[in-house]
């Protein structure tokens, strides 16, 4: 029987990274210290700051949604921003699994759809993207607008930050990614604190579970009851890049623990030179909708992928 | 190789296996987590709605209800292989 590091009880979690084997209490202490000291050591939330979270109905942002509700619920007002995108049988059902948390915790929340704010759904452009395979990837699409949605949401609400469900796992498959794809500017704006820099435009996006493996989360998501919509992945999904990414990367973790910390301990060494490169972005106002973009084009890229499946 | 009484799939994001039994199940994790550690099968979280265990390095959820993923493995053959296996335990230890 493997026994709890702390108190020499049956572990009922073994975390090879450390490694450690915890207890369910052990564990759930570990963890939430660990998310506490992410916050603090970056700087994700000033006392009094309105928080948005960014709310799928999965484990990740439902888990980030308990727990800063968990922290803050005191200090600071906790708003969940939903966004629909218009995929049947997987979005709507994960939604009314967030509907049910936020009214089990006590939390405000909204909720937005990509057919009243576009115009269009993602089912919609995915039916473009099958008929012109030149439009670009589905998951791209929906990247952009979620994240232009969630920041207007944020904006509108008057919150200081918003807060994502973002893990380490997704964090070190980011950084991978942007340096294959050598796209320094892009990997600088990683972190815990995401973005093109500070201006009025954007809300800061934060990722409490920037230090935390996604295994924790779904197992920490487990112990607390946190009901989170598991059932299917996104219709869309095979078609990421991040597959790849997702797939090595764990193969590395299993053959040597510890590697997607030493990944984001890598980036976070090299943050700080690549913060000259974030400087060096030039900001510039769309032609259409005035919004701020680091693109160099007329457009922002809401605007510029909206055209493409509108014509 | 079809599996008796599950209906297999590959997961949407193509990089693992499902397997999800035809009829409802509440498995017993606790009862179960035993017994895959006692056939040396390593389970790296027990918890109240779902194992994750690793079977010869490769990395398996079971949930209560009694659906497998085998994630990260390429050959539908070698997933087969593995949740065979751990099907085998669940119904000779009746969890």
């Amino acid at each position: 029987m493997v026994k709890c590091n702390r108190c020499g009880k049956k572990a009922e979690i073994l975390l090879p990274y450390g490694p450690h084997n915890f207890c369910r209490a052990h564990f759930i202490g570990f963890f939430e210290r660990r998310v506490k000291r992410t916050i603090s050591r970056h700087g994700l939330i000033r006392r009094g700051e309105r928080i948005a979270v960014g709310l799928s109905g999965g484990k990740d942002s439902s888990t980030t949604l308990f727990l800063l509700n968990k922290f803050f619920s005191k200090s600071n007002e906790i708003i969940a921003i939903m966004l629909d995108e218009g995929i049947p049988k997987y979005r709507d059902r994960a939604l009314k699994i967030a509907e049910e948390n936020c009214k089990k915790w006590k939390i405000h929340y909204v909720r937005k759809s990509f057919r009243k704010e576009f115009g269009i759904t993602m089912m919609q452009i995915m039916r473009k993207i099958a008929k012109d395979e030149n439009l670009g990837s589905t998951c791209s699409f929906c990247g952009v607008l979620r994240r232009y949605l969630l920041n207007k949401v944020a904006k509108e609400l008057k919150c200081g930050k918003i807060a994502t469900g973002h893990n380490l796992d997704d964090e070190a498959q980011s950084i991978l990614m942007n340096i294959f794809d050598n796209d320094p500017k892009r990997l600088a704006r990683l972190g815990a604190i995401a973005g093109i820099g500070e201006t009025a435009e954007f809300v800061p996006r934060i990722k409490p579970l920037y230090e935390t493996p996604e295994k924790d989360v779904i197992a920490y998501a487990s112990f607390n009851n946190i009901k989170a919509y598991s059932e299917e992945c996104c219709p869309f999904k095979w078609q990421a890049k991040r597959n790849l990414f997702r797939s090595e990367l764990d193969k590395f973790e299993e053959k040597s623990p510890g590697t997607k910390y030493k990944i984001l301990s890598f980036f976070k060494n090299m943050k700080p030179l690549l913060a000259a490169e974030q400087k060096k972005e030039k900001l510039h106002k769309c032609a259409k909708c005035r919004s701020i973009t680091s693109e160099k084009n007329k457009y922002c890229m809401v605007c510029l992928q909206l055209k493409k499946v509108k014509k | 190789m079809e599996i008796l009484g599950y209906l297999e799939r590959l997961c949407r994001g193509r990089t693992g296996y499902e397997f999800i039994p035809k009829r409802k199940n509440a498995l017993n994790l606790d009862v179960l987590a035993n017994n895959l550690e006692s056939k040396n099968i390593v389970v790296e979280a027990n918890t109240p709605h779902l194992l994750i265990v690793k079977v010869k390095g490769t990395g398996v959820s079971v949930f209560a209800s009694g659906k497998l993923i085998v994630k990260d493995i390429e050959s539908k053959e070698g997933a087969e292989k593995i949740a065979a296996e751990l099907i085998k335990i669940i119904e000779e230890c009746g969890a």
